[in-house]
């Protein structure tokens, strides 16, 4: 089989799913063709992700691995750790507020978002992305709440 | 009502204060966002979803036009100063544009692009205006079989003109269409890969799909990367940003066949303008007389490609309006906003809601002259916004996104779905499986599948209903020589590889 890399790791996945999906779509009536039911479609197109990810899963496998020369070499260390703290600060900004939004408002979680992507993923002075986040938390205020009337909670401010 | 009385209207709608404001907020917008490396069309139109569904719907799919061939326009600037492309149709002109500009000729390098531009983006409009209403006429007498063949043939083509791996451009449109069987049956009410989960009975939500696909992972990729750009100074006079005489013979040609290849690709599924402007590109060295100037800073190779690329918007237009067939992602996004209007783009589209399509159509000449009256002074200002650092950008568009997501339904579960797929996308671009098939295979197969059955219906079964009907055997026999056309040759490379390798060994 050889090392196992990213794209690799990446059909075998395909794979995995296409048997899922196709699990999941058996307990949806078939039907026949002269009245096809809900479970048509997704048989279908679950056995052809399988077919589809098999050939290729086993064409990368007989295919010549020269390191950085071929474009499965190349591809091969697709993923690595590069800037993945960058990453996870930005994950963890969103899923931050999706988690107070609702507790404490739209302005406050908004300051709390926007303080994280400001000073917590690129090299920024306190005073810069303090000012930067105000600015921006009013500026989106006025955009969403005011012109665009969008209606989000309003937490400590009701 | 006859033709003239139909675009006189047109323009009536469009020149109304509020529709001209909307015109230019998206035409201002989309040269901005083309100008600025990091965020392109899709990404913006996919932000501005969820604000234009407070919109009427004619004022929304005028500003979101104006973004997608605003765009078109601000992507050339970047790319001649810069030798950035502010959007991916516009990387030909990065080629000799910033050699122009390098050779001290940036002005003419600009003004060029606005010009060509301008031209192929008004060509065609008018190209819109005659073949729409006497498409849909046609397209009126389509049944269940030419749509679900027209949708393969759709979704064939773009995985055929996928400019990377084709097996990977299959595997992604099969599983848009698995994520379109998601939720709720409309025939049975059975309710499909739910798994338990009560928001994911209404299927998954395209506008946190697309801002995850496209907003989140965009910033993610681009958080990798350091943008450091190198400029070429240009204090270029208004009078120096207009092409001379020779500039002008030596580019009409190029414009007029950039003209013609943009609408011609913009129109087809897979197309648009990326591809429109690399096809002018190259066809433009081919048909030169000094091909080894290319790439030297010549100016019909940037003439070309900036000329094909507007001319796409145009061609674009007509498979959404005249069958409801988006050709490309940006089209796909404006089908979404018409459908959350409540508007159903097909043949009875221009039928129903005329003041929509011929005002539509009016505000994009309108949007044309406001592009390239605004494009050429306002140089400077655009070259001034290229230092905006990118580490002020990206959390305004996270913000956007996050917003724009929630705003929807009120409901967290939209930004959790958008992270999903935002972290999905970054996965396919680190491992180059590209989105488009993905995206138009989601949106277009619960239409192809609801064609597909109400057909087998028709037929009682029988499979030869696609091949009995004359435009469905059409569509159907060419997206099967497309695919074995494409396969075929693959297949036989794959032998050839194993055969190596059984030789190598045997040694």
């Amino acid at each position: 089989m050889g090392k196992l890399n990213s794209q690799k790791i990446a059909l075998l996945s395909w794979i995995l799913f296409s048997i899922f999906y196709i699990v999941g779509s058996l307990s949806l009536e078939f039907g026949t063709l002269a009245r096809p039911g809900p479970g048509l479609m997704p048989q279908i197109i679950g056995i052809f992700i399988g077919i589809t990810s098999l050939v290729y899963f086993f064409a990368v496998l007989k295919s010549p691995e020269i390191k950085g020369r071929t474009p499965e070499g190349e591809n091969a260390k697709a993923i690595g750790m590069a800037n993945i703290r960058k990453q996870l600060v930005l994950f963890a900004g969103v899923v931050v507020y999706c988690i107070i939004i609702t507790r404490v408002g739209f302005l406050i979680s908004t300051f709390v978002l926007m303080l994280i992507l400001f000073k917590g993923i690129e090299t920024q002075k306190w005073s810069w992305a303090i000012v930067a986040t105000i600015v921006t938390v009013i500026l989106s205020y006025y955009i969403f709440v005011v012109l665009l009337q969008c209606q989000f909670p309003t937490g400590f401010f009701k | 009502m006859d033709f003239a009385n139909l675009v006189l209207a047109g323009f009536q709608t469009a020149l109304s204060p509020t529709n001209l404001f909307f015109c230019f907020v998206g035409t201002i917008l989309g040269t901005l966002i083309g100008v600025l490396p990091g965020i392109g069309p899709t990404a913006t139109i996919a932000l501005l979803l969820p604000i234009t569904f407070r919109l009427p719907p004619v004022e929304a799919t005028i500003m979101l036009a104006g973004i997608y061939y605003g765009a078109m326009y601000g992507g050339s600037t970047t790319s001649i100063l810069v030798n950035i492309p502010g959007e991916a149709a516009s990387v030909p002109t990065c080629i000799d544009g910033y050699e122009m500009a390098k050779r001290g000729r940036p002005g003419p390098a600009l003004g060029m692009a606005a010009f060509g531009s301008f031209i192929g983006g008004t060509a065609s409009v008018l190209g819109l205006m005659l073949l729409a209403t006497p498409l849909a006429a046609a397209a009126v007498k389509f049944g269940p079989p030419e749509y679900f063949a027209l949708m393969c043939l759709g979704i064939t083509l773009v995985i055929y003109l996928a400019q990377k791996d084709f097996w990977k451009s299959i595997i992604m449109a099969l599983f848009g269409l698995a994520l379109g069987t998601v939720g709720l049956d409309l025939d049975t009410a059975d309710i499909r890969f739910g798994l338990g989960i009560v928001e994911l009975n209404d299927g998954v939500g395209l506008v946190p799909m697309l801002m995850g696909l496209f907003g989140i992972s965009e910033v993610m990729m681009n958080l990798e990367k350091v943008l450091s750009r190198s400029f070429v100074e240009t204090k270029t006079k208004f009078r120096e940003l207009f092409p001379n005489l020779q500039d002008w013979s030596i580019s009409k040609l190029a414009i007029i066949r950039g003209t013609i290849i943009g609408f011609a690709l913009g129109i087809l599924p897979g197309g648009g303008a990326v591809i429109s402007s690399f096809v002018a590109y190259a066809l433009e060295k081919k048909f030169s007389k000094h091909p080894e100037k290319f790439g030297t800073g010549v100016i019909e190779a940037v003439a070309a490609p900036e000329t094909a690329n507007n001319a796409a918007t145009g061609g674009a237009f007509i498979p959404l309006f005249v069958l409801g067939i988006p050709a490309n992602v940006v089209m796909a996004l404006l089908l979404s906003s018409l459908m959350v209007h409540g508007l159903q783009p097909g043949p009875m589209l221009i039928k129903l809601h005329p003041e929509l399509f011929w005002g539509v159509v009016a505000s994009m000449y309108i949007g044309n002259v406001m592009c390239l009256a605004f494009n050429l002074p306002m140089i400077g200002i655009w070259v001034q916004l290229l230092r905006i650092p990118y580490k002020v950008l990206f959390p305004l568009v996270i913000l956007f996104c996050t917003i724009g997501a929630f705003s929807i339904n009120n409901s967290v579960w939209d930004i959790y779905v958008m992270l999903f797929f935002g972290l999905l996308g970054y996965l396919f671009r680190k491992l180059k499986y590209e989105i488009p098939p993905l995206i138009l295979a989601f949106i277009l197969g619960p239409i192809i599948e609801t064609s597909l059955r109400q057909s087998l219906i028709i037929s009682k079964g029988s499979l030869t209903i696609f091949f009995t009907r004359p435009i469905s055997a059409i569509a159907m026999v060419i997206t099967i020589a497309s695919i074995l056309s494409a396969t075929f040759p693959l297949m036989k490379k794959l032998r050839e590889k194993i055969a190596k390798k059984a030789d190598k060994e045997d040694y």
